[in-house]
């Protein structure tokens, strides 16, 4: 299997990944968990509505140039598990470093995810510890906040290592584009 | 988008290079490993070589077992209080009498632990073949049943004095026992504040059930 570029220099003779037609963001089914906000943007807007149109189109901007969904499901899943602990301070130090450790390992599960949501270039580095710490939950916090916590944790890690910038895309195939198949030695990804 | 713009509501920008989207094929290089290690952790507990400690305080949470084999064994009363101006506990003036039972080194046999979530219960089963290996078992429990036999009991030593469960002892002046050894069949605790313990749980297996164990 090729190792997909994540080359920075377009083939010669493309466009800017945002101006090139065909390539749509907003089409991609994969890239929005929720697509309801699009439907709306072209109803006719209510009176006093132009604000909140600005700023939902900021949030989803904002939202857009990290890995939002991932940074949200680490910190949901480290929540879950704390939510699920409580035990009086003096059992847990009888416990010892183990017992600390089922406390320590979901609070810097959290953290990780506010992270990832706002120190975005940093996101290699949290998503994998993400992942790491929501398997280390198992044995230390109560199967991993029985088990929905850790699920949480390993799909918002995932999610966050899967984020790419649009500027790191492979380009696309562009099948009418005469007899360049393949010849430029990129294939994108499937 | 493809629909039509009206003229009160201008377009959304075109996307910036900044933005990004998730790709599916790394999401899958790192999210296939992570629960194949996953499982491999869910199937080291379920044969009993992972031991999982458990911190629960709260929420109901019931253990039943068909027999507990322990080394190590206190008991002493404590006084719980509700917060000030609570509805709870109206009678006994907001205090609720619990009873603290500690075990350094048990084997369970036919574990069923539950924790009630509300409209639905957790139901966790372990110790059918090989038998489950608790340590440090410390319970608050306002119920605690089944047929016991003691070794080397000492009944109506002073809580603050309990040495067979290092780490754990009561207010001074309270009421306590202990005992080096105990065997407890048909066990039930159903437990409303602390339990903190380290399970090995050989033959695993969770599920949701109406009712609790």
């Amino acid at each position: 299997m090729t190792t997909e570029p994540e080359s920075r220099q377009a083939p010669p003779g493309a466009a800017p990944p945002e101006l090139v037609p065909g390539f749509d963001l907003r089409a991609d089914p994969g890239s929005e968990p929720t697509a309801a906000p699009d439907a709306i943007a072209s109803s006719p807007a209510p009176p006093g509505g132009r604000w909140t149109h600005r700023a939902r189109l900021a949030f989803r901007s904002w939202r857009r140039s990290r890995p939002f969904w991932g940074g949200l499901f680490v910190v949901l899943g480290g929540g879950e598990i704390l939510f699920s602990e409580k035990a009086p301070l003096k059992v847990i130090v009888h416990f010892g470093l183990t017992g600390l450790a089922g406390y320590l390992i979901p609070a810097v599960m959290v953290l990780c995810g506010v992270l990832l949501v706002f120190n975005p270039q940093q996101r290699l580095f949290y998503a994998i510890l993400s992942v790491l710490l929501a398997l280390a939950s198992w044995p230390t916090s109560n199967l991993g906040g029985f088990f929905l916590g850790m699920l949480l944790g390993l799909l918002g890690g995932s999610l966050a290592f899967g984020w790419t910038q649009l500027a790191d895309l492979p380009p696309p195939k562009r099948p009418k584009q005469g007899a360049e198949s393949g010849g430029a030695g990129m294939s994108a990804d499937g | 988008m493809a629909s039509p713009e009206t003229v009160a509501s201008p377009p959304a920008p075109p996307p910036s290079a900044r933005q990004g989207r998730v790709r599916w094929r790394r999401f899958a290089a790192l999210m296939i490993p992570a629960t194949a290690a996953g499982g491999v952790l869910v199937v080291l507990t379920a044969q009993g070589v992972l031991a999982a400690q458990f911190a629960i305080s709260g929420i109901a949470f019931t253990v039943t077992a068909d027999k507990l084999d322990g080394t190590g064994f206190e008991q002493f009363g404590s006084l719980d209080n509700t917060a000030p101006g609570s509805p709870n506990l109206q009678s006994t003036g907001g205090q609720q009498i619990v009873m603290v039972s500690a075990i350094q080194s048990a084997q369970l046999t036919n574990l069923c632990q539950s924790v009630n979530l509300g409209a639905i219960n957790l139901v966790l089963r372990a110790g059918g073949s090989k038998p489950v290996q608790a340590t440090t078992l410390v319970v608050d429990s306002d119920q605690l049943s089944g047929d016991a036999s003691f070794n080397n009991i000492a009944i109506g030593q002073d809580a603050s004095t309990l040495s067979t469960v290092p780490g754990v002892t009561g207010p001074l002046g309270d009421f306590g026992q202990q005992a080096d050894h105990v065997t407890i069949t048909n066990l039930r605790q159903d437990n409303y504040a602390t339990t903190a313990a380290s399970f090995t749980l050989p033959g695993l297996s969770m599920s949701f059930q109406g009712s609790g164990c």
